[in-house]
């Protein structure tokens, strides 16, 4: 006999709201569906109404993790839209930050996932080795998440030489803790016991089900958009991408972690090669009519911007697809017929970002008639009245 | 003879009149514009004959009396967007699940956000908008508008 | 080939090294020279005719312009929606705006975040 339980949209297990309904045979997962759109914001409708310099702070805030990659994005698509060239130097530190925000992201789900798995030794000391990076991007540009270094035409801060010893001693520093964390995810055995064989996705599926990622890569499909559709600086510079043919959840944290190692060697590369001149390029404010496809590859895999312009200071249409959704369908397929004790680590495995996914809610404040709403001082009348009641 | 060259040559080839506004607008970017009664055709061709096999999403926009649809492949080292029109008044296209069986979730966004009806999809629930939003409400078509909060 | 407690040295050796954890507001942290904190105006350097590109390029809308006569208006910095990206001081077209360091900026209402420097 099977039955039925939730999870989500609260739970200690999940970093974020999301809501799945799996259908139970003893442990065994039988079926599993999701419910998204929990934290959906209103994005796309949003930056209707923004001029394009507002869009590119819209844009940044999809998510906090991945925000540099949202941002050179959507100014790779306008630059494109105006006929516009980025000065080298600009590009140049535009994939320095790329690289740094990739590796603070990588650092972040290792303590994640050790996390899930109760490894919260991992969890503690990964995140005090992603404040090495944190440190570099606040000392670049101004700001730890949210950085906004990018602008149409360019980036708007320069590294000068101090920041260029800096930051050479933070990726000497890393690259030691992240061969330390390759030896522990690939040999510690309760890391290993929770993670191999668990979550099992063949090659042909996450082709058929057109999956992203390191978590794509994982299972040996070798899609990169820096290397098969190259975007900034990365034409210049070289770097090999990394993928498993183990398919499994083990499978993502060593792609992962030797993803980290490689982004630091291309941070080195950057640093030695910076080449002299401007940053940025003028940009006029008014995009003349066209519209643009802007791929590129975020931490969590090929993220893709699509602009329309109407020849106004305010773009027609922005869609924006996120790596996590094009991951959904494969994470569901690898759940059924794994245990449910497993479901918080296999979920973890995409790396998912919720509050990337789901984009865009609409909140109608005026028209009750949409749903639930209350006000802050509804909600603490409904509280009183609802202890009142219960006390009798 | 450049990957995006090779494409327009063999769409033009075995499309010939029927596909239209045939564009390279940079390196690795092709848009083409097919009738909505071709697309599944176009797009079995992509699959089989030119081993395309990943989907990067499918956009949707209104521009006044129609709705137009992208869908952007990956396909032979470009990126091809293949744009279709649908009328406002008649909003319905078939769904490419059985072909591209990733295709599933972008389907369902745009049933969602934009009205637009997908027949014969495997799982036409809603996907991003609560169950209580008022049927035929459609936010990202440009007659709703947002009130400044 | 797997082994048990690998992380077992490491945390041995951190018992004899110095704490990684900043005990903020007892300790404070050196903030680099580039933070953005909240934005100063120059009140000289306002030009009060620009029409306010300053509030018109704000993501947040966390300037609002007081006119002072006819032609002429000033910003004034709403510091509750102030996101500090720095862009009101990169629209400025005569420099006006800059980003300070000063980052402990909280207040028990919004009223006194309301930050008019003139």
């Amino acid at each position: 006999m099977s039955f039925s339980i939730p999870i989500g949209p609260q739970h200690p297990a999940l970093k974020e709201p999301t809501h799945l309904m799996v259908t139970l045979d003893g442990e065994r997962i039988v079926d599993i569906d999701m419910r998204l759109g929990y934290n959906h914001r209103g994005i796309e409708k949003g930056a209707e109404s923004r001029n394009y310099i507002q869009n590119i702070y819209l844009t940044e805030r999809i998510c906090g993790i991945c925000n540099v990659a949202h941002t050179t994005t959507f100014c790779q698509g306008v630059e494109e839209l105006l006929g516009l060239e980025v000065p080298k130097r600009g590009l140049f530190i535009r994939t320095l930050l790329c690289e740094l925000n990739r590796i603070h992201s990588h650092l972040l789900w290792l303590g994640v996932a050790g996390h899930e798995v109760g490894f919260d030794t991992l969890f503690m000391y990964s995140w005090r080795d992603r404040e090495i990076v944190m440190d570099l991007i606040e000392i670049i540009s101004g700001n730890r998440v949210n950085i906004a270094i990018n602008a149409i035409g360019g980036v708007r801060r320069d590294i000068s030489d101090d920041m260029r010893a800096q930051i050479l001693q933070g990726i000497s520093q890393l690259e030691a803790r992240s061969q330390y964390y390759l030896e522990v995810a690939s040999t510690e055995v309760t890391f290993v016991r929770r993670t191999q064989g668990v979550g099992k996705l063949p090659k042909e599926k996450a082709v058929e089900l057109c999956a992203v990622g390191p978590y794509a890569r994982a299972s040996g499909v070798e899609y990169d958009v820096r290397k098969d559709d190259p975007f900034a600086a990365y034409p210049y510079l070289d770097f090999k991408v990394i993928t498993s043919d183990r398919c499994d959840v083990l499978g993502t944290a060593i792609v992962r972690v030797l993803e980290i190692m490689e982004s630091c060697k291309m941070c080195r590369q950057i640093i030695d090669e910076l080449p002299p001149g401007e940053i940025k390029a003028k940009a006029p404010r008014k995009v003349p009519p066209g519209e643009v496809v802007s791929k590129t590859e975020a931490p969590r895999g090929e993220l893709i911007h699509y602009i329309k312009s109407n020849g106004s200071d305010r773009p027609e249409r922005l869609k924006v697809r996120t790596p996590t959704l094009a991951d959904i369908p494969s994470v569901l397929y690898s759940l059924r017929g794994g245990y449910i004790a497993d479901i918080p680590i296999v979920f973890a495995a995409i790396d998912p970002c919720m509050a990337c996914m789901d984009r865009v809610t609409l909140l109608d404040i005026g028209n009750r008639k949409t749903g639930n709403m209350m006000t802050w001082e509804e909600l603490r009348e409904y509280g009183i009245r609802w202890y009142a009641n219960k006390k009798g | 003879m450049s990957a995006e060259s090779d494409i327009q040559d063999k769409l033009k080839e075995v499309f010939g009149e029927q596909i239209s506004e045939l564009k390279t607008t940079r390196e690795r970017r092709v848009f083409v514009k097919v009738p909505l009664p071709l697309v599944k055709e176009v797009i079995s061709y992509l699959k089989q004959n030119l081993g395309m096999t990943h989907i990067t999403t499918i956009s949707a926009l209104d521009v006044g009396e129609e709705i137009e649809v992208l869908y952007h492949f990956w396909c032979c080292g470009v990126t091809l967007s293949l744009r279709t029109s649908v009328p406002k008044a008649n909003p319905v296209i078939d769904t490419i699940t059985p072909i591209i069986p990733g295709a599933i979730l972008y389907e369902r966004e745009i049933q969602d956000l934009l009205g637009l009806k997908v027949k014969n999809h495997p799982d036409p629930r809603r996907l991003v908008l609560p169950e209580d939003w008022p049927e035929g409400v459609y936010p990202l078509r440009k007659d709703y508008k947002v009130e400044e909060g | 080939m797997t082994k048990i407690g690998s992380m077992f040295p490491e945390i041995w050796a951190h018992l004899f090294k110095k704490r990684a954890t900043v005990l903020y507001p007892f300790e404070r942290l050196k903030v680099p020279k580039n933070l953005r904190g909240k934005p100063i105006l120059d009140v000289e350097k306002c030009s009060l005719k620009c029409k306010g590109l300053c509030a018109i390029d704000c993501p947040a809308k966390a300037i609002v312009m007081e006119k002072i006569d006819e032609k002429a208006s000033r910003p004034i910095f709403l510091l509750d929606r102030c996101t500090f990206c720095g862009q009101c001081a990169e629209s400025c077209p005569f420099g006006a705006i800059t980003l300070s360091e000063e980052f402990e900026l909280t207040q028990y209402d919004r009223k006194s975040l309301v930050s008019k420097q003139w």
